[in-house]
């Protein structure tokens, strides 16, 4: 047997074909909408746990009520792994009625930051300035962050709308630490680090993680150390707490969420919601983009699991050959 | 109408930059160029709207309208600092740019020193001897896994003592002041660069990761978002 | 028989006086309320204790009323039933601004009514320092001090030894091939701003490569992204090549700005890779996801490749492409060593000491945890 050229043939494989491959397999799942489930991590639980903790919190002091604050710090371009963990969050607080204080850490967060959470406040009929509100850029970064402690009023003297942060009902009651249950910041920067080592360090403050998969790696020791409560590392812990949110949907909502999603605004009175932040109606192909968002990183994740089958084949395929022609060389 | 026009423009983009992977070609720089440029357009107003007008105008407006002078002036003279940034673009002025450096580089260290050590060096070395109020090198758990030998148990005897090993022999690793023939760096060097190279492939894999889901990303946007948005019109 | 009747009747009227006792005096609702103010914090949290004094069965419940009261303005913080259970309970209290008094108040319900039974109230009080952080404070200004003293000893000519980092002897080797090669040698000091430390070190490095290709006479390419990198890069090679006592070998356009944007730099790069395929390629400083395209093309036209950076989530490309890699503080050690700058020096060793410091504290603790002694884990590393 020629070895030689057996090594050689394992290792002549053109980079366009793999690329070609590559394309194929992703695409496939994804024609087919094949939505993987997951096993659920500890560090993913406890986060859902944590929220959970802040509902049944709210429950027994429905006149002291702690909110969940959520630091959208990534850019559009990372967001295919950030979305569906800032989507599953928000999903979660809102089902449960807990109020949400969100900000953009980095600058080219401010826009989409009030998209998703107008979009997925819409789902749960929830009202600007009185269930959730979001306060621009937080720009300077350490100055908002120390702001927090006494009144980010201070800070922020207006929302991303430009209303005065004093006459936003929400904010009477939630505007510092002191009731603030959690922060989560979604990252795919290095500012999830910078609320360990301020909100957390300084302040007490429970904070959260998702994080892009590059970035996941650099949060585990700070997991060990109980620094943070819990983390989402990149598609895969998004789709931990898609799964999750969608248990409890199940449960809270019931099984059929399109039929529930339409019918919703057909009960209510349309002038109560503000048209600047969302139109009170569900038309079909929203509603098709809401159901498809309910399992955004789920199906995304059948399609990441066969790219890595793949990659370790062909990593082993190269390994071999490289050792075979190194040994017959 | 207009959904789908955007849309497809998106499409159009995303396969321009895939183009890249047969060759360079002018689709490819097309798109990148179209989105450096639009990223820092987008930046200069985002910057103006969301920090500028929120941050410095309205405030100023609000502490004038009432009559709040100190705020004002603090507003003003923050402004003005900052403004010093610009002396950089003449030669003979340009010194004056290090008083707003100096305020920043100041501020930003004096802040973070305390806190920075705290949560990065003293609360991580804090997980290197006890997690969760019990010593990592838990001798109790070493006997347990001696007694019941199951792979839970190994798993619970190895964790802690393994993690203490890595930190010392890491930070010994990166000790400059012996020589390379000392017998702790020497024999410590191996065991280092192990735990490093681990680290290294853990975080190679997350990244991967991270680059095959902005891939997918893309192909979930064209396959399940773009596509039945045609087949709805053509249909 | 007469003083037994006699004693029947006492007992009699006895039992019913204690009845009708019972029956006229109610009971008295009680319970102890306790207000602190939190010490060590930033002046705006208090804790309030209730301890309920009854049985369950003679006051089931206590309605809890927390104030706050602030420059005469008073807000109700919180409305809590309290199940008496006969245990300590304690209630967080925050309010909103520093020396605001708060005010708890027990009710009982009582014929329909809700009647005050308790009341007390505390006034918070910020603290100036925060005595949580007292151990960060103290390794704070021990490792300034440490700074200062190697620097200013370093100054005054004090020999600090830094051992050669394994890396780099590959230096010399890298520019050496090159020049048997007779390809040019590239540079890339990294795609941050002057104002990253792995720029600097990069910098610094970058000197000591632009003497040794000067005394080679070999080409140099520095590629840069930022203009600030540019214009010390500029400087930095120039004087190398006068210390080598070639700047007739130095042209300006040998340094130049390849790209602003990331990966506009990448290609840029690529591309002059490509064309002049180099001997030798230095990826040293601070690199994003621009770092296997740049590693990949260098090994693609087969140069030598030097890497280092401190960005965790990019040395294992270059680990994996690259014929010799700094890791994280390797490169600053390696900038330290070849420009032997005092104040590099002089932060590098104290570095090395307060690491040391770190690791003899932290095996302390080790040992003395395992004997039951938790010091060192409670007061200082937490």
């Amino acid at each position: 047997m020629n070895w030689e050229k057996i090594g050689d043939f394992l290792l002549s494989f053109k980079k366009k074909s793999i690329y070609l491959g590559m394309f194929i397999l992703v695409s496939i799942p994804l024609i087919m909408k094949m939505s993987t489930r997951t096993y659920i991590t500890e560090e993913v639980e406890s986060i859902y746990d944590k929220v959970e903790e802040v509902y049944e919190y709210n429950q027994e002091n429905p006149n002291d009520k702690q909110a969940i604050f959520v630091s959208i710090d990534f850019a559009p371009s990372s967001k295919a792994e950030t979305s569906p963990m800032l989507n599953a969050l928000l999903r979660h607080a809102f089902m449960r009625d807990i109020p949400v204080l969100g900000w953009a850490g980095v600058r080219t967060a401010a826009d989409y930051g009030i998209e998703r959470l107008n979009s997925v406040a819409k789902e749960y009929g929830k009202k600007y300035g009185e269930d959730y509100i979001y306060l621009g850029i937080a720009y300077p970064f350490l100055q908002a962050v120390l702001s927090l402690n006494s009144d980010v009023r201070i800070f922020s003297s207006t929302d991303y709308y430009g209303t005065d942060t004093y006459e936003i009902p929400i904010m009477k009651q939630f505007h510092s630490y002191n009731n603030i249950g959690l922060l989560v910041s979604i990252s795919s920067t290095s500012l999830s680090e910078l609320y360990i080592q301020y909100s957390n360090t300084l302040f007490d403050q429970d904070v959260a993680a998702g994080v892009t998969a590059v970035n996941a790696a650099r949060l585990y020791p700070y997991l060990q150390s109980d620094q943070l409560v819990g983390m989402m590392g990149g598609l895969k812990g998004a789709a931990e707490y898609e799964q999750l949110v969608n248990k409890l949907e199940k449960k809270v909502i019931g099984e059929d969420v399109k039929n529930y999603l339409r019918e919703f605004y057909k009960k209510k009175d349309p002038s109560e919601y503000e048209k600047k932040y969302y139109e009170p109606k569900f038309t079909e192909t929203q509603l098709i983009n809401k159901m498809n968002s309910r399992k955004l990183a789920r199906m995304g994740m059948s399609s990441q699991a066969v790219a890595h089958f793949y990659v370790i084949i062909l990593i082993i395929i190269a390994n071999v050959g490289y050792f075979i022609k190194r040994k017959y060389e | 109408m207009g959904t789908i026009l955007w849309s497809t423009f998106a499409v159009f983009l995303t396969l321009s930059i895939f183009s890249f992977l047969i060759k360079d070609n002018p689709f490819y720089k097309f798109a990148e160029h179209l989105f450096a440029g639009i990223s820092v357009g987008y930046l200069v107003v985002i910057t103006f709207t969301q920090i500028f007008i929120p941050r410095v105008w309205k405030p100023l407006m609000n502490s004038i309208d009432t009559g709040n002078i100190l705020r004002s002036a603090f507003l003003i003279i923050g402004v003005f600092i900052g403004l010093l940034y610009l002396s950089r673009a003449s030669n003979k002025y340009s010194w004056l740019s290090r008083y707003p450096i100096s305020i920043v580089v100041g501020f930003g260290s004096g802040f973070a020193i305390a806190p920075s050590l705290n949560a990065r060096v003293l609360k991580q070395l804090h997980s290197t001897v006890v997690e969760d109020g019990q010593s990592l090198l838990n001798i109790q758990k070493i006997i347990a896994f001696f007694r019941d030998p199951s792979f839970s148990s190994l798993y619970n005897a190895t964790y802690g003592p393994l993690l203490v090993i890595g930190v010392l022999v890491v930070l010994i690793y990166f000790f400059f002041s012996f020589k390379n023939d000392n017998p702790v760096i020497k024999y410590t060097r191996t065991p280092a660069l192990l735990y490093m190279m681990v680290g290294f492939g853990a975080a190679f894999g997350y990244t991967f990761m991270a680059r095959i889901s902005l891939f997918v990303d893309r192909m979930n946007f064209i396959l399940n978002r773009w596509w039945p948005l045609i087949q709805n019109k053509l249909m | 028989m007469k003083k037994i009747a006699v004693l029947i009747i006492i007992i009699a009227f006895a039992l019913m006086s204690a009845y009708g006792q019972n029956d006229s005096a109610p009971i008295e609702p009680k319970c102890k309320l306790e207000v602190e103010d939190v010490k060590n914090d930033g002046g705006t949290k208090a804790e309030v204790y209730i301890t309920p004094q009854n049985n369950p069965e003679e006051v089931d419940e206590y309605n809890l009323k927390i104030f706050s009261e602030f420059e005469g303005q008073k807000r109700k913080l919180k409305d809590i039933k309290i199940i008496n259970n006969q245990k300590r309970i304690r209630i967080p209290v925050n309010t909103d601004n520093v020396n605001t008094n708060v005010i708890a108040e027990v009710y009982v319900q009582q014929e329909g009514q809700s009647v005050k039974i308790n009341s007390a109230s505390v006034k918070t009080k910020g603290a100036w320092f925060d005595i949580k952080l007292i151990n960060s404070f103290v390794a704070a200004i021990f490792f300034i001090s440490l700074i200062m003293y190697l620097v200013s000893r370093a100054r005054k000519g004090g020999s600090l030894f830094v051992r050669k980092i394994p890396g780099l002897e590959e230096i010399d080797n890298a520019v050496g091939r090159a020049t048997e090669m007779g390809k040019p040698v590239f540079y890339i000091p990294g795609l941050s701003t002057i104002r990253d430390v792995a720029t600097i070190a990069s910098l610094n490095i970058l000197r000591s490569v632009g003497q040794k290709v000067a005394h080679y006479a070999t080409p140099l390419k520095v590629l840069n992204r930022d203009p600030v990198v540019l214009g010390v890069a500029q400087e930095v090679v120039h004087e190398a090549y006068l210390s080598a006592g070639r700047p007739d070998l130095y042209n300006e356009d040998d340094v130049y700005f390849a790209a602003g944007s990331q990966f506009a730099f990448a290609s840029v790069a690529q591309g002059a890779m490509v064309r002049e395929k180099p001997g030798a390629v230095f990826l040293l400083g601070m690199f994003w996801a621009e770092s296997l395209i740049l590693a990949e093309t260098a090994n693609s036209v087969g140069a030598i490749q030097i890497a280092g950076t401190d960005a965790t989530a990019q040395i294992p490309f270059f680990i994996a492409s690259c014929d010799y890699t700094l890791i994280g503080e390797e490169l600053y050690a390696a900038s330290a060593y070849l420009s032997r700058a005092p104040k590099l020096l002089g932060t590098l060793k104290a570095q090395d000491y307060f690491k040391a410091v770190l690791l003899a504290v932290t095996i302390l603790a080790l040992i003395t945890n395992l004997i039951g002694i938790d010091f060192i884990i409670d007061y200082i590393l937490k």
